[in-house]
C-alpha cells in the first residue's frame, strides 16, 4: 500500500514538472538563457535592447549597459540596425543573439521609435520582415517584440512592407523613414524567430529610480558600469515584459508567429505593474546578493594566505584569537 | 511489478512528449499560413537588399492628425485618440503608503 502511494506520489510529481515546462519557458530558455546569472553585470549577456527615445530616460542605456545588455536609443531604425551590427563585430564575446524591442507598435501598424509625438519629430518605421532580413546577416535569430498590439505588426498585408497610408492617427509623419524588406524577401526562409506576447494589447513602462535598489545592488551596479565604462544614472526605464522574461513570470505567455487582426485597449493596471517592479528590483538585489558572498570570501582567502608576522616590536600586529 | 512498469510506461510516455517539444525549430513560423509571401510581389528588377524609402516624405494620413489634448475623448479606441497624452503620460509620485512610478504606454 505504501510502495503505491509513493509510486502515485511520484507520478504526479513529474506530471507536475512537466505541465509547468510550458512553451514560453522552452522559447525563454532559447532567447535568454541566462536565469540563475550569478553576476549583476552578466544579467544581460547576449541580449540587446532597444528603446524609443521617448519611452526611455536620461542616459537610460548606462543602465542597461552596467547590466551587460547592449542597448540601443535611437529615433532612426537605420541608426540602430548599423549599432547591432557594430556592436557584434565589435564584440565577439558578447555577441547579441536575443534582441528586445522596446518600442511602440503604432497600433499594430508599425514599429516605431520617435523622439515624441510633435509631427516633425524625428521618427522611423520598421516592418518586422525586414528586422528578420537584416539581423539574421549579424546572428541576431530572436526578436522579441515588448510592442503595443505586437500581433498586429504580423499581418501578411504588412509583414514586408508598412503602409503609411494606414490612416492610423498615431502613424505619424516618418521623418527619418520606413525601413522595409526587399519584395523578395521570404519570411518563411527566414532563421530569425519573432517573438511576442500571446496576448497582444498595450504594452507599458515604468520609470523607477536607482536608489529604490539595495545600497549592495547599487554599488555592484556601480562596479559593473565602471567596468563597462559608464556612469550609473539615477532613472531607468523598465517594460513590464522584461520583468516577466527576467523574473520567469509564470504569467507571461509567448508564442511566436502567429498573427491576429483585433486591435486591443487592454492595459495592465498600475497595481499589476507595480507589482512586476517590485519584482524586478528583488531580482536585481537577490542577483547582488549572490554576488557579494563570492566576493567577501575571497577577500578572506586573501587574507589567510598572508599571515601577521610575529613581532617582538609591535604586539598588536599579532592576529587575535 | 505492475506499479513499476505503469510507472516506466508514464515517464517513457511524458519523456517522449518533453523531448519532441524541446525542439525549437527556427522556421517553425514558416509553417504558418500567416506568412505574406504569397501576398508579396516578387520584383524582378529589384535584386538589392532593403528597401528604405525617402526620408521626410509624410504620408498623407499621418499629415492630417494634429494630435491635440482635445482628441482624448475615450472612444472604443483609446489607444488611437490618446496619443498626446500617451507621450507624457500617467501619473504619478507619491502616495501615502506606496510610491507609484511613472507608466508609459507604448502605442
Amino acid at each position: 500500500m505504501l510502495r503505491r502511494f509513493v509510486s502515485l506520489a511520484f507520478v504526479l510529481a513529474f506530471a507536475a514538472s512537466v505541465a509547468a515546462d510550458t512553451s514560453t519557458n522552452r522559447l525563454l530558455l532559447n532567447a535568454w538563457p541566462g536565469e540563475q546569472t550569478k553576476k549583476v553585470s552578466e544579467i544581460g549577456r547576449g541580449i540587446g535592447v532597444v528603446f524609443s527615445p521617448d519611452l526611455s530616460v536620461k542616459d537610460n542605456c548606462h543602465f542597461y549597459e552596467a547590466l551587460g545588455f547592449a542597448c540601443f536609443q535611437d529615433a532612426d531604425w537605420t541608426n540602430i540596425l548599423a549599432g547591432v551590427h557594430t556592436f557584434n563585430l565589435l564584440n565577439p564575446d558578447r555577441r547579441i543573439g536575443t534582441l528586445i524591442l522596446e518600442t511602440h507598435g503604432t497600433n499594430g501598424n508599425g514599429l516605431k521609435v520617435q523622439a515624441g509625438y510633435e509631427p516633425d519629430s524625428p521618427r522611423s518605421y520598421i516592418s518586422v520582415g525586414a528586422l528578420q532580413e537584416r539581423l539574421e546577416a549579424d546572428g541576431v535569430f530572436h526578436v522579441v517584440i515588448s510592442a503595443c498590439n505586437s500581433g498586429r505588426l504580423l499581418r501578411p498585408a504588412i509583414y514586408n512592407r508598412l503602409d503609411p497610408y494606414c490612416g492610423d492617427k498615431l502613424f505619424l509623419p516618418p521623418t527619418n523613414g520606413i525601413v522595409n524588406a526587399a519584395d523578395d524577401f521570404d519570411p518563411r526562409l527566414s532563421a530569425v524567430m519573432l517573438i511576442r506576447p500571446q496576448s497582444s494589447h498595450i504594452e507599458t513602462t515604468l520609470v523607477g529610480t536607482v536608489a529604490e535598489l539595495r545600497p549592495s545592488t547599487r554599488r555592484a551596479l556601480a562596479a559593473a558600469a565602471k567596468l563597462r565604462g559608464v556612469a550609473l544614472p539615477k532613472e531607468f526605464a523598465v517594460s513590464d515584459m522584461l520583468v516577466q522574461m527576467l523574473t520567469r513570470d509564470p504569467y507571461l505567455q509567448l508564442v511566436t508567429g502567429a498573427h491576429t487582426d483585433d486591435l486591443s485597449a487592454e492595459i495592465r493596471s498600475q497595481q499589476t505593474s507595480e507589482q512586476l517592479f517590485t519584482k524586478f528590483v528583488t531580482h536585481l538585489n537577490r542577483v547582488a546578493l549572490r554576488e557579494r558572498p563570492a566576493a567577501a570570501k575571497k577577500t578572506m582567502v586573501a587574507k589567510k594566505r598572508v599571515p601577521a608576522k610575529p613581532s617582538s616590536k609591535s604586539a598588536s600586529a599579532a592576529p587575535r584569537r | 511489478m505492475r506499479t513499476i512498469l505503469a510507472l516506466l510506461a508514464v515517464v517513457a510516455l511524458f519523456g517522449c512528449r518533453s523531448s519532441r517539444s524541446d525542439k525549437i525549430d527556427p522556421n517553425v513560423q514558416t509553417s504558418v499560413t500567416n506568412t505574406p509571401a504569397a501576398t508579396v510581389p516578387v520584383n524582378p528588377n529589384n535584386t538589392t537588399g532593403t528597401v528604405v524609402e525617402a526620408k521626410g516624405t509624410a504620408p498623407q494620413s499621418a499629415a492630417l492628425p494634429t494630435v491635440t489634448p482635445e482628441l482624448n475623448v475615450k472612444t472604443e479606441n483609446p489607444p488611437m485618440a490618446s496619443a498626446a497624452q500617451d507621450a507624457t503620460t500617467t501619473t504619478t509620485t507619491k502616495s501615502t503608503t506606496t510610491t507609484t512610478h511613472k507608466k508609459v504606454r507604448k502605442d
